[in-house]
């Protein structure tokens, strides 16, 4: 198998999965939106084209039974119904399965028993016809048989704009046509191959009104071997079917009449076709006259149609790196020149910075990608667990065009997914609890993005139970994590934050949902090696709100430079809290610990000489420098030589020789070439 | 003979000869990427005790290990040096005396490496050339370290 076309088809599979997801969402919603249908369909077509040209048959099989379901609900043979949409889930979860598979070990098998499960399920919800269909799914093995089924199973919708092309055409005695065209299995120029068909059509005097897939795709090579056409022209059935057999590498013709007075699709006599499949009114005439012109042209796939081009994400890191290099040599000249001061220089110097400025920028951007890339998955994991836990949920997704990092967007996903799961399982109460409180029977969950600043902020809430102060704080107390006499004069924000910690879980009885003690403490330290920070807020039988915030980009971070000994050390200033200069005796010793206290806090010190090693000396100045940092809800204070200011610093990796050193989470180049670590103070502070 | 042709062309190595402490030391000349100065060299706390710190290499941050104290011998004079190899797409420095010249030996020519477990774990073994012994280091063991 050609690796690069695999990984293409895999891309592209995981994009059509995501749009089959969004769609049957939206689907189940509003079981008369045709357009979601119709899209279905088209994805659900291009997978199987594609997963039948890379070879992966059992991929192409299931693609074609759920297409044919869609197919049944755009002729309305058959209503959606949660049942069958449950069946239809099930059958992307399978795809998603073998693509998995796939990309694990090249073939896409997977237990044929399940599968078997699922395709009764189809045929029993939309005609009763379990056990034949069952049975011919068995023998339904040799590509014979398969192309004949496809041949013949896929009609296609037809917009009234072309019916009424279809009406005058038959005034001036014209025919219509339904073609479907298969080419031969391994035709190289497939494109090419087809403009001859367009080409002998328009030589017989008639005109292609629509083609599935479009003119465009066709010309692209963009689809598998099989095309749908909509053709006028004065040569009988017969005969059209006759001369398009005549072109060399074309496989199979099928020719049906249009009948567009009535729009009755008059199929030739055919084996396989029950008689009910007679379409009586093509779907289209329900959609609205407004939308037939953009759908005249069935044009490729997804709403929203931008220039893109797809990078490989090293090469964006490395044009990252090349930026923070040319950041670094800028401050170096300017650094330089200032010694000399002259004057003609000044201007080009501001145009030099002004360019490096917007080309950082540009960069920055160019590694942004909108947040809907995470929330898309959310909608389909709330569905299912809604039904599971029996309880209906309202999720209200806002801000998904916020963006934000690369990195952060490929991270974030499980802690929210996290987060939605807690909210849905312990925060929205069961549908009677709700209405004895007073509240509507359906719980809300509301997933937020949003720039505020530097900052991106996310923000998760609920409108259920809210957090229980009380039984955290037992829980804390049994646990070990506070004592009791601390527990009564904690805040509400302090007693909340609980939670976080490793080994903590209010779940009463725990679930396969959510709550094993694991997960809050790791939600929150995965967000803190993003360099971000969590808060919880919470009001009773009001709902909880769980509040996110992320630096806008992790490459460059704003740090604040201080030295121990004779090197500089960065310290992030996501992290800092304040700085301050305080009088030797102004440290306390508690519990053999050294301490400070600031506005009635007390806040442990860290000598930073001590923590790396160096030799302590009592030194005789008699003021310190004391770096506030914060992690979660805990304050330290960094002993420190030296405050230097805070500058812009490009994060670099410190190599795979020191990346178990846990104290620095990477270098930063200086503008004088020299190097300053950058302190990893969440790993610093829970190593304490 | 054509056989013999290639026998030989595939049983000869070229090395980069280096001298640390007053003694020879060789590396394959594949891994070397470049020669320098040595930089001003950031000392990076709780780092294993071979790594010296790190350095600026281009805008890159490169680990500078500290060879002797690796192997175990004293460090007498001026590590002045500082040879830049690429192993696995490992970028790492050594410091170093002086770098002398690129050698072609024979396999032959190679003994195996000394009785010393530690130092055995980390060298090809000993190659004679013109009446000296010059301890062949095993660049893709010492990375992994």
């Amino acid at each position: 198998m050609n690796e690069q076309y695999l990984s293409v088809f895999v891309e592209e599979t995981r994009e059509y999965l995501q749009q089959l997801n969004e769609k049957m969402l939206a689907l189940e919603n509003n079981p008369e939106d045709i357009e979601a249908i119709n899209e279905i369909f088209r994805a659900l077509h291009t997978l199987k084209g594609m997963s039948a040209t890379m070879g992966f048959e059992n991929m192409a099989k299931l693609s074609h039974k759920m297409e044919n379901i869609f197919d049944l609900f755009r002729n309305h043979r058959a209503s959606v119904d949660s049942e069958i949409m449950d069946a239809l889930f099930a059958g992307v979860d399978t795809l998603e399965r073998m693509l998995q598979k796939i990309l694990d070990e090249g073939n896409d098998e997977i237990d044929s028993s399940e599968l078997l499960e699922i395709y009764e399920t189809f045929y029993s919800k939309v005609s009763g016809e379990s056990t034949k269909e069952s049975e011919h799914v068995k023998e339904e093995k040799t590509s014979a048989e398969k192309i004949s089924e496809e041949v013949l199973s896929i009609p296609i919708t037809i917009e009234e704009s072309v019916v009424n092309v279809l009406k005058e055409a038959r005034e001036k005695d014209f025919n219509a046509f339904y073609l479907k065209i298969k080419l031969q299995e391994g035709t190289m120029l497939k494109s090419a191959r087809m403009y001859v068909v367009f080409h002998k059509i328009e030589e017989l005097g008639g005109e292609v009104l629509k083609s599935i897939p479009s003119v465009e795709d066709i010309e692209n090579e963009k689809f598998d071997r099989t095309v749908e056409l909509v053709v006028v022209c004065k040569i009988s059935k017969e005969k059209l079917a006759e001369i398009i057999k005549d072109i060399s590498e074309i496989a199979e013709v099928n020719v049906i009449e249009i009948n567009p007075q009535n729009l009755k699709i008059d199929i030739s006599p055919s084996e396989e076709i029950e008689p009910e499949s007679e379409v009586k009114k093509t779907s289209s005439q329900k959609t609205p006259v407004s939308k037939s012109k953009e759908s005249s042209q069935p044009a490729s796939f997804g709403t929203k149609i931008t220039q893109t081009i797809r990078v490989d994400i090293d090469k964006l890191d490395t044009l990252m790196n090349l930026m923070g290099e040319l950041v670094i040599s800028r401050s170096r000249i300017m650094e330089t020149l200032k010694k000399y001061q002259i004057k003609e220089i000044d201007e080009s110097l501001a145009h030099l910075s002004r360019i490096t400025l917007d080309l950082q920028n540009i960069v920055m951007k160019i590694r942004m990608v909108p947040i809907a890339f995470v929330f898309n998955r959310f909608p389909r994991m709330v569905r299912d667990l809604s039904k599971k836990l029996n309880k209906e949920i309202n999720l209200v997704i806002t801000g998904q065009e916020t963006e934000l990092d690369r990195t952060v967007v490929d991270e974030i996903g499980d802690p929210l997914l996290h987060l939605l799961r807690n909210a849905i399982d312990h925060g929205i109460e069961s549908k009677d609890e709700r209405l004895a409180k007073g509240k509507p029977p359906i719980g809300t969950v509301r997933l937020d993005a949003h720039h505020e600043g530097n900052n991106v902020v996310i923000e998760v809430s609920d409108d259920g139970r809210g957090l229980d102060r009380d039984k955290i704080l037992k829980k804390a107390v049994e646990r070990g994590l506070i004592d009791e006499v601390s527990a009564s004069s904690m805040t509400d924000e302090k007693v909340f934050s609980l939670i976080f910690e490793p080994g903590f879980s209010t779940a009463e009885n725990v679930s396969d949902v959510s709550g094993r003690g694991v997960g809050m403490d790791v939600v929150k330290s995965t967000i803190e090696t993003l360099n971000g920070s969590v808060q919880i807020e919470s009001i009773k039988d009001q709902g909880t709100k769980v509040t996110i915030k992320f630096p806008l980009t992790l490459a460059i971070i704003q740090a604040l430079l201080v030295t121990v000994e004779d090197f500089v050390y960065a310290i992030p200033l996501v992290n800092v809290e304040e700085t301050l200069s305080i009088k030797d005796d102004e440290v306390k010793i508690v519990e053999k610990k050294p301490v400070i206290y600031i506005r009635g806090e007390i806040i442990p010190l860290i000598n930073l000489k001590e923590l790396f090693g160096l030799p302590v000396q009592k030194s005789d100045k008699n003021v310190l420098n004391v770096v506030i940092v914060q992690s979660g809800s805990r304050k330290y204070g960094l002993m420190v030589d030296g405050l230097l200011g805070q500058d812009d610093i490009v994060i670099k990796s410190l190599g795979k020789m020191l990346k178990n050193i846990k104290e620095f989470s990477g270098g930063a180049i200086l503008g004088d070439g020299s190097i300053a670590l950058i302190l990893d103070v969440p790993n610093i502070v829970a190593s304490l | 003979m054509p056989d013999e042709e290639n026998i030989v062309l595939e049983d000869i190595l070229e090395v980069l000869d280096f001298e640390l402490s007053n003694r020879d030391f060789a590396i394959d000349v594949d891994f070397v990427e470049m020669v320098i100065e040595r930089p001003d060299i950031t000392y990076v706390p709780k780092a294993p005790y071979f790594v010296k710190g790190v350095m600026n290499l281009r805008g890159r941050i490169v680990t500078v290990i500290d060879l002797s104290a690796l192997l175990d011998i004293e460090n007498n004079s001026d590590q002045s040096k500082i040879l830049v190899l690429k192993v696995k797409d490992i970028e790492v420095g050594f410091l170093v005396n002086n770098v002398k010249e690129v050698i072609r030996i024979t396999k032959e020519s190679i003994d195996k490496p000394l009785n010393s477990e530690d130092v055995n774990k980390k060298t090809k073994g000993i190659i004679k050339y013109k009446n000296r012994l010059i301890l062949y280091l095993d660049a893709e063991k010492i990375i992994e370290i």
